[in-house]
């Protein structure tokens, strides 16, 4: 079993956060996306969306997209739970994490891709739409603060991938300047808190 | 479903005014939706469904994406003959009138 990885890559660590959550440990291999190496077709062939991270199984087989990959592990090493634990608690894990991908992770990536000089003459970049995400990205912050008002966590007293994806989806943000503000004090409270836990350094 | 997503906020009148909208996002979207409708058809090959032998919640995903495309004015080419097998398949489904 491996991982194909990317440190510098917000989705990869996602993966790696989730696997130290779990007391995990799984072998990397670097595929460098600063050299466009995820675009070669030797690596097309593990994955032909050329994203990363992607999972290879003993048996051959092939799981890319990040919480599918959580999926995989969480099914193998139930414990600590990080995906929900009963019907409920699962379905209301699946609602956060999926908000905090598509409203935080995703418009911080929006946000990059389309003003960084990282992805220029790669992909098509337009800017004005890169300036939304940005925009969008700082609201969901200000509306993150007033949930994390009365819970610990973002799905509720729980550490689950809710936070891992809110966690990286910020960090990531700092790339084009989305940041927490001074008065966004919950929020500052739990990110301090899941940035001090060991696997955040993962 | 996200460049499908993206699109749609472009041409269709749905939500001028309500959102800013950015022709030429939407334009780059397109692009991109044509290229995942090839690489989805060579992805299905001769499975029965996307995931494999079992129709799953991949292939709910992927039937309102097509049809959510075509209300953004794109649809898949009839040359991808295993997307189109697939999509009279699901579509003939009685799920597919939910």
């Amino acid at each position: 079993m491996k991982i194909y990885d990317f440190t510098q890559a917000p989705n990869p660590r996602r993966v790696r956060v989730f696997l130290a959550e779990k007391g995990l440990t799984v072998p990397y291999e670097q595929i460098n996306i600063g050299t466009a190496d995820n675009r070669k077709p030797e690596f097309l062939k593990i994955n032909p969306m050329g994203t990363l991270p992607v999972l290879e199984l003993d048996d051959g087989t092939r799981i890319a997209e990040s919480v599918a990959i959580c999926r995989y592990f969480e099914e193998t090493k139930p414990e600590p739970p990080l995906m929900g634990v009963d019907a409920k608690d699962k379905a209301v894990v699946e609602m956060w994490q999926r908000r905090m991908e598509l409203e935080v992770l995703s418009m911080a990536a929006g946000s990059f891709r389309n003003t960084s000089d990282f992805f220029k003459g790669r992909i098509p970049q337009v800017k004005e739409y890169g300036e939304v995400c940005k925009a969008a990205a700082i609201k969901r912050l200000e509306w993150l603060d007033t949930v994390l008002a009365d819970r610990e966590f973002i799905a509720g007293p729980r550490y689950t991938i809710a936070d891992i994806t809110a966690l990286i989806g910020i960090d990531f943000g700092r790339t084009t300047g989305i940041r927490i503000q001074e008065n966004q004090k919950n929020l500052a409270r739990w990110h301090q808190s899941v940035s001090s836990r060991p696997s955040a350094k993962a | 479903m996200g460049p499908s997503r993206g699109r749609s906020r472009i041409p269709a009148t749905f939500f001028k005014g309500r959102i800013k909208q950015f022709p030429e996002y939407g334009a780059a979207q397109h692009e991109t939706v044509k290229n995942q409708f090839q690489w989805l058809d060579q992805q299905i090959g001769n499975k029965p469904f996307i995931a494999g032998n079992r129709f799953t919640i991949a292939d709910i995903t992927a039937e309102v994406a097509v049809d959510f495309g075509a209300f953004a004015g794109i649809k898949p080419d009839p040359s991808l003959k295993n997307l189109a097998r697939w999509h009279q398949s699901v579509s003939s489904r009685p799920s597919a009138k939910a």
